[in-house]
C-alpha cells in the first residue's frame, strides 16, 4: 500500500503513456487532421519523457540528473504548446523560423534557475520559474483550447481538445499547489499537493481516451 | 494516519479527475451537438435555398409555359374567331363543344342576344340534316374525312349554299370527336351561275359568228359557182373553180367549229373526211374509180392550224383528182396524218397516179396551187418534201403550236 501511495504517479504516468500509445496506433487511420495527429504524438512523447524521468530518479536518485530532465521537460512543454498554437493559428512563419529562437529565449531563465538551484542548495529559484512557466503555459493552453473550440472542424481536434484541457487542469492545479499560492498554509507539505495535482491530471488524460473512443464511435 | 490522509487525498484526486473529465466530456458532447445542430441548420438552410431556387425556377418555367399557353390560346382563339369559315367542334357523342362566331353568322344566330349551339347534338340541328341523310356522320365516326356540298336553311329561313369539310379526331384509335368546317359559298355559287350563263351566252354568240362566217363564205361560194357557169375561158374557169373550192374549204372549218361542242378546236379526222368527200363529189369522181384512203388519228386541231392544213389538203387532193388519173381508170389517193415519236405532226398525201414530168420545186413554185401550199407550210412553221417513186408523196411536217391568226396567210400571200 505504501509502495502504491509512493509511486502512484509513476504507475499512472506509465499507464497513461501506454494507453495513449495504444490509442494513437489504434486510431491513427481515423484521425484525419494532421495537426491533431502531431499533438497526440507530442503528448505521447511528453508522457514518455516523464516516465523516463521517474524511472531515472528511481534508479539513479541524482539531483543533477533531476535538474537536467526538469529543464528538458519544461522546454518540451513549451515546445508542445507553441507548436500547437502556431499550427492552430496557421502562423506558419513562426513554425518555420521562430520556434527554436523562442525556445532558446525561454530556455535562458529555466537553465539559469536550474544552475542557481544546483549551486545554492538552500535557494530554489526553480520553484519561482516553474510558477511563472505554469502561468504562461496555462494562458497559452487556454488560447489553444479556445482555438479548438471555435474551429469549424472541432470533431477532428477531439484528441487535442482533451490533451490541452488536461494541460489546463494540470497547470491550474500545479499553480494552486505551488509555494506562492499555498505559502503560509502548508509550506512543508507542498510536494504532496503537486503530486496530487499531477494525479488528477493523469486520471483525466487516462479517462479521456475512453471518452474519445466513445464519442468517435457515436459520431462515426 | 498520514497514509490514511494520503489515501483519502488519492481517492479524492481520482474522483476529482473523473468529475472534471465527465464535465469536460459533457461540454464536448454539447459542443458536438451544437456543431451537429449547426451543420443540420446549414444543411436545412442550403436545402431551403435549393428548394427556393427550385421553386423559383419552377415558378418561372410555369409562368413562361402559362404565358406561352396563353399566347397560343390567344392565337388559336383569334384564328378560330376570325376565320372566314364556320367551325364546329364535336365531341364523341356528336354534341357541339364549340362553334365560332362565323358559324353562328352563317346560321344567322347572331343578334342582340346571340344563340349558342353548345351542347346540342348535330343530328338534332335541322340545318345539318343532309349530313345525316347522306350517312356522312357515320363516315366521320369510321375515320373518314368528308367533303359535302349542300344547302342549309338559316335561322331566318334563308337558304345558303355551303361546303362542309369534316375531319375526325382519334386518340389511340378511339373516336373522340370531329371538326366541321363550313364554308358559305352562296356568293360564289351565284357568281359561278352568272359566269356559266355568261359563258353559255358567249358560246352561243361564237357559234352564231361561226355560222354567219360559214354562211357568208357559202354565199361567196354560191356566187362563185354562179359566176363559173358563165365563164367560157378554160383557164379562168379552172381558177374560179379552185377559188370556189378554197372558199368552200374554209367554210367547212367554220361549219365544223359551230357544230362542235368545243369552239376552239375541231376533229381533224372528221374535217378531212368531209373535205375529201366534198372534193370527190365536186369533181364528179366515182368512188369506185378513185379509192380515197384516209388514215388520220383522232386529233383535235386548233382553228388557226385547221384552216391552213385544210387548204393544203384541198390543194394536194384537188391536184391529185384533177391531174393524176387522167389516163387511168382506177387509182388511190391516201391522206395520212399522225404524230411521230418527236411529237411532230406528219401530214402525208400520196397518189399512185401519173407522175410529174418535172418534179415540183417548192422553193420556186410554178403554179398558184404549189405557191399557196408553200405559203401555208411556212405559215404553220412546217417543211414540205416531195418524193416520186412508185407513188407521188407529199410529206408535210409541222408542230401543233398555237398560231396567232390565219390572217397571216393573206399577208404571206401578198408578200409572195
Amino acid at each position: 500500500m505504501d509502495f502504491f501511495i509512493q509511486y502512484i504517479n509513476v504507475i499512472f504516468r506509465f499507464v497513461t503513456f501506454f494507453v495513449w500509445l495504444i490509442h494513437y496506433y489504434h486510431s491513427k487511420s481515423k484521425i484525419d487532421e494532421r495537426n491533431n495527429r502531431n499533438n497526440v504524438i507530442l503528448f505521447v512523447t511528453f508522457n514518455l519523457l516523464f516516465v523516463i524521468w521517474n524511472l531515472a530518479m528511481i534508479i539513479f536518485n541524482s539531483f543533477e540528473l533531476w535538474l537536467i530532465l526538469w529543464c528538458i521537460i519544461i522546454l518540451f512543454e513549451y515546445y508542445i504548446v507553441l507548436i500547437a498554437l502556431s499550427k492552430l493559428t496557421d502562423f506558419s512563419f513562426f513554425y518555420n523560423n521562430l520556434q527554436y529562437l523562442m525556445l532558446s529565449v525561454v530556455s535562458i531563465p529555466i537553465i539559469i534557475a536550474a544552475i542557481l538551484t544546483y549551486i545554492y542548495k538552500n535557494y530554489n529559484p526553480i520553484n519561482t520559474v516553474d510558477f511563472y512557466n505554469q502561468i504562461i503555459l496555462e494562458i497559452l493552453s487556454i488560447f489553444i483550447l479556445r482555438k479548438i473550440l471555435t474551429n469549424d472542424k472541432f470533431s477532428n481536434f477531439l484528441d487535442s481538445f482533451f490533451i490541452f484541457a488536461g494541460f489546463i487542469l494540470y497547470f491550474t492545479l500545479h499553480i494552486l499547489a505551488s509555494n506562492a499560492v499555498i505559502f503560509g498554509i502548508n509550506t512543508l507539505q507542498n510536494y504532496n499537493f503537486s503530486k496530487f495535482a499531477t494525479l488528477v491530471s493523469l486520471i483525466f488524460w487516462l479517462g479521456s481516451v475512453f471518452f474519445i473512443w466513445k464519442i468517435r464511435s457515436n459520431h462515426s | 494516519m498520514e497514509n490514511q490522509i494520503q489515501s483519502f487525498v488519492i481517492i479524492s484526486s481520482i474522483f476529482l479527475g473523473f468529475f472534471i473529465l465527465i464535465t469536460i466530456y459533457l461540454i464536448v458532447k454539447l459542443k458536438l451537438n451544437d456543431i451537429e445542430l449547426k451543420k443540420s441548420q446549414e444543411k436545412l438552410k442550403n436545402f431551403n435555398e435549393t428548394l427556393q431556387e427550385i421553386v423559383t425556377e419552377r415558378t418561372r418555367k410555369l409562368r413562361e409555359s402559362e404565358r406561352e399557353f396563353r399566347n397560343l390560346y390567344e392565337l388559336h382563339r383569334e384564328v378560330l374567331e376570325n376565320s372566314p369559315a364556320g367551325i364546329i367542334k364535336l365531341n364523341h357523342n356528336l354534341e357541339i363543344d364549340y362553334e365560332n362566331p362565323q358559324m353562328l353568322s352563317i346560321l344567322e344566330l347572331i343578334g342582340d342576344t346571340p344563340l349558342s349551339l353548345n351542347g346540342m347534338n348535330i343530328n338534332d340541328i335541322s340545318s345539318f340534316q343532309s349530313l345525316l341523310e347522306n350517312n356522312l356522320l357515320n363516315d366521320l365516326i369510321n375515320g373518314n374525312e368528308i367533303s359535302h356540298e349542300t344547302s342549309l336553311r338559316s335561322n331566318t329561313g334563308k337558304v345558303k349554299q355551303v361546303i362542309i369539310y369534316g375531319v375526325p379526331i382519334f386518340d389511340d384509335g378511339v373516336f373522340i370527336g370531329a371538326v366541321l368546317l363550313v364554308n358559305d359559298i352562296t356568293e360564289l355559287k351565284n357568281v359561278e351561275d352568272k359566269l356559266k350563263n355568261s359563258l353559255h351566252e358567249k358560246e352561243i354568240l361564237l357559234k352564231e359568228v361561226h355560222h354567219r362566217v360559214k354562211n357568208n363564205m357559202q354565199i361567196i361560194s354560191s356566187i362563185l359557182k354562179l359566176q363559173i357557169e358563165f365563164i367560157k375561158d378554160p383557164i379562168a374557169l379552172e381558177m374560179s373553180k379552185n377559188s370556189h373550192n378554197r372558199v368552200r374549204t374554209m367554210a367547212l372549218v367554220h361549219e365544223k367549229i359551230y357544230q362542235s361542242s368545243n369552239l376552239a378546236q375541231i376533229n381533224f379526222n372528221d374535217y378531212l373526211r368531209s373535205l375529201a368527200i366534198y372534193l370527190l363529189g365536186y369533181y364528179g369522181i366515182n368512188s369506185n374509180k378513185i379509192n380515197l384512203n384516209i388514215n388520220i388519228q383522232d386529233i383535235l386541231v386548233d382553228i388557226n392550224l385547221a384552216i391552213p392544213c385544210g387548204l393544203i389538203a384541198n390543194e394536194l387532193i384537188s391536184n391529185s383528182i384533177k391531174h393524176a388519173f387522167t389516163d387511168k381508170k382506177e387509182g388511190e389517193i391516201s391522206v395520212n396524218l399522225f404524230i411521230d415519236n418527236n411529237g411532230d405532226y406528219n401530214f402525208i398525201v400520196t397518189d399512185n397516179g401519173k407522175k410529174f414530168e418535172k418534179i415540183p420545186d417548192f422553193s420556186h413554185p410554178m403554179t398558184l396551187g404549189f405557191q399557196l401550199v408553200k405559203s401555208l407550210v411556212q405559215q404553220i412553221h412546217g417543211k414540205i418534201e416531195f418524193q416520186q417513186e412508185d407513188k407521188k408523196t407529199f410529206s408535210i411536217t409541222f408542230r401543233n403550236v398555237m398560231l396567232s391568226t390565219y390572217s397571216g396567210m393573206a399577208n404571206n400571200n401578198i408578200k409572195n
